[in-house]
């Protein structure tokens, strides 16, 4: 440990003043700070590759339901980001708590009460490790 | 984990913030990561609901001691502040403080580092597929000779 890895252990030190700021922002900024329209943008490039993969694969399958679904969350995502900012600006605290309500509960809705099929260990029906990639993650 | 400890207390000790942050914080070290992510994933079940009623963010961090590369994975919502934060705290580079955790983790990735989708492989696993917000993070891989 004296020579090899992270001697003096000064980068162990520097990413637990990383974590300990994102803590400290997201225990106490008076709005959580996430940003919705960046799910958003993330799901639509995992569609596109679900579309690249299918497409390479020669079979035909219709997955036009999950971009009609993509365009309502990006209208949706947008709408409480106006609020959020909204909130913030006219420092409207009955509204910052609103939507720091829904932020806190956001990621709730992407878990799928009876888990994926034939793993049911793994509920989010966005990213879950791909079935023969061991860890490595595959989405939608 | 010490280090964590020790920055989060000064952090949120000092004499202007006190008790007065809006949550509760809980910090955590997990038992039998490498044999099935056990320990997290118990503790996960045990309190799920109140997890589930209560929880903003779940912060991990895995290979904490192992070198001086980067890596950054968060669900899509963290991403902005995730990246923005990295800016701010200063990259040890031995001895010489002129760049960022951020500059250096570009700097290892031709430029082109990019917060990462997460799968599996560590103690956030059970948070996020309860449907709880999560940042995983680690200081790995020597430096390329």
């Amino acid at each position: 440990m004296a020579t090899f890895g992270d001697p003096g252990f000064h980068m162990h030190a520097a990413m637990g003043q990383y974590l300990a700021l994102l803590a400290f922002h997201l225990l106490d900024d008076d709005l959580i700070p996430f940003d919705l329209p960046n799910y958003a943008i993330e799901l639509r490039a995992y569609y596109e590759d679900l579309v690249e993969n299918i497409d390479a694969s020669g079979e035909e399958l219709d997955v036009s339901p999950i971009a009609s679904a993509i365009d309502v969350f990006e209208k949706r995502a947008k709408e409480i980001d106006a609020q959020a900012k909204q909130a913030v600006s006219l420092g409207d605290e009955r509204l910052i708590k609103l939507v720091n309500s829904k932020y806190r509960d956001f990621q709730r809705g992407f878990v799928s009460q009876g888990g994926l099929p034939n793993r049911e260990f793994f509920k989010h029906v966005v990213t879950a490790p791909g079935l023969d990639t061991g860890m490595v993650p595959s989405c939608l | 984990m010490e280090a964590e400890a020790k920055y989060v207390s000064s952090l949120f000790c000092h004499r202007d913030y006190g008790a007065d942050v809006s949550y509760a914080s809980v910090l955590a070290s997990w038992d039998a990561e490498e044999y099935g992510l056990l320990g997290s994933t118990e503790w996960v079940e045990e309190h799920v609901n109140w997890l589930t009623e209560t929880t903003v963010a779940y912060l991990n961090i895995d290979v904490a001691v192992s070198g001086p590369r980067t890596v950054l994975g968060a669900t899509p919502e963290l991403h902005t502040i995730a990246t923005e934060l990295f800016k701010k705290i200063v990259f040890p580079n031995f001895g010489s403080f002129n760049k960022s955790l951020y500059d250096a983790w570009q700097d290892d990735n031709a430029g082109e580092a990019h917060v990462e989708v997460l799968g599996s492989g560590s103690d956030f696993t059970a948070f996020l597929h309860s449907g709880i917000s999560s940042v995983c993070s680690s200081s790995a891989c020597a430096l390329h000779n």
